[in-house]
């Protein structure tokens, strides 16, 4: 069952995953938060986004500990823009910040990442 | 005609769900614990815009692989299984995983092309207001079979919804049978009952009945056999089951190489 967490002060309905693609009844891990607040940060102060998706709120998110950390679609957001219909996007970690708005996928440093 | 000698009697593997998911066999419905389906939106005003579906993005290949892995399918033919969402993007569904499984495009008479066309038209009933999209996600999350019936009408190959059961067990009779891409034009026989099948499976096990016992899988390796008592005999979940080899070779399958 979701639970909520408090990420980048809103509080968002979180779930895990684990290795078998199973639900879990586990909590977030620091490390996790560390790339969904991450992702989450990195799209609101993106221009596109906020143009595409304006007001958007992120109201639920997915962890896939089965997915590898740094393999696109490790976590799932979603997006509830202030009209029409939600938006999602998957987080990953990556050596470097990046968007791709075709496939939905954004990249993040971890929290173990250099600089 | 298709020569008798030709047909290949394929046994059904059905979604034990936990027992589908060991088996690492087709299934026909979902696990509900594992994809109780999921929506993004209920809105007529946004899914019924001519190609909204198309502004859903894909699902990351990595997220395909654990929806397989979570189902037990470790291996695949090209061809042989898309991952679908159990409540389409054009009914409004999202791409979590809780709306996601490996659907089958070979098991006849039930596949991904029928639900599909339930899809299809399960739209244009929505979108014509015959009733909500509120209704259409919970219609075909609950038993997409059953949707069938409703909304389309029987199910090809005479079988019925009441024959498969959601989330646990072997269905009650219902014989459905597997093809395979490239043995496609003889497979897929109906059978009238499970014994007519010979289907032998208990849960969690899928064994060839003992008039075809040598068991043909498809994996990235190709189509193998395996004979009784053969190396990889015990350990292999077919996909088809052959009477003699020179059947399994007709049908492209070859011995394993040792």
């Amino acid at each position: 069952m979701p639970s909520n967490v408090n990420l980048n002060g809103v509080n968002v309905a979180a779930s895990v995953f684990d290795a078998t693609g199973a639900e879990a009844s586990d909590a977030l891990r620091p490390d996790e938060i560390v790339v969904i607040q991450a992702a989450d940060r990195l799209l609101k102060g993106d221009p596109q986004f906020k143009a595409s998706y304006p007001s958007a709120v992120l109201e639920r998110i997915e962890s896939y500990r089965g997915v590898g950390d740094t393999e696109h679609g490790r976590y799932y957001l979603r997006y509830q823009p202030a009209s029409g219909a939600a938006t999602e996007f998957w987080a990953h970690v990556a050596k470097t910040p990046s968007i791709n708005f075709k496939s939905g996928s954004v990249g993040v440093p971890g929290a173990g990442s250099p600089g | 005609m298709i020569p008798a000698m030709k047909q290949l009697w394929v046994f059904g593997v059905f979604a034990l769900l936990g027992l589908a998911g060991a088996a690492g066999s087709s299934p026909i419905l979902p696990d509900a614990k594992l994809t109780p389906g999921d929506a993004l939106t209920s809105d007529a005003k946004v899914i019924c815009v001519p190609g909204y579906a198309k502004t859903v993005r894909n699902v990351p290949s990595s997220l395909k692989d654990q929806v397989y892995k979570s189902y037990g399918i470790t291996s695949r033919a090209k061809g042989e299984y898309e991952i679908d969402h159990l409540i389409s993007l054009e009914l409004g569904g999202s791409d979590s995983i809780r709306n996601l499984w490996p659907q089958s495009f070979i098991t006849q008479p039930l596949n991904a092309h029928v639900k599909d066309k339930l899809e299809n038209a399960m739209h244009d009933l929505a979108c014509g207001g015959k009733l909500t999209f509120q209704q259409a996600q919970a219609a075909i999350a609950g038993n997409w079979l059953v949707a069938y019936e409703k909304y389309l009408g029987p199910l090809p190959g005479g079988v019925k919804s009441s024959q498969f059961k959601v989330g646990a067990g072997l269905p009650a009779s219902a014989p459905v049978t597997v093809g395979t891409p490239a043995v496609s034009g003889v497979a897929g026989t109906i059978p009238g009952s499970p014994s007519a099948t010979g289907l032998v499976s208990k849960p969690g096990v899928v064994v060839c009945p003992p008039d075809k016992p040598i068991k043909g899988k498809i994996s990235k390796s190709g189509k193998i056999y395996h004979l009784p008592g053969s190396a990889d005999f015990e350990l292999t979940k077919p996909n088809v089951c052959f009477a003699t080899e020179a059947e399994a070779q007709a049908a492209g399958f070859r011995a394993p190489k040792r």
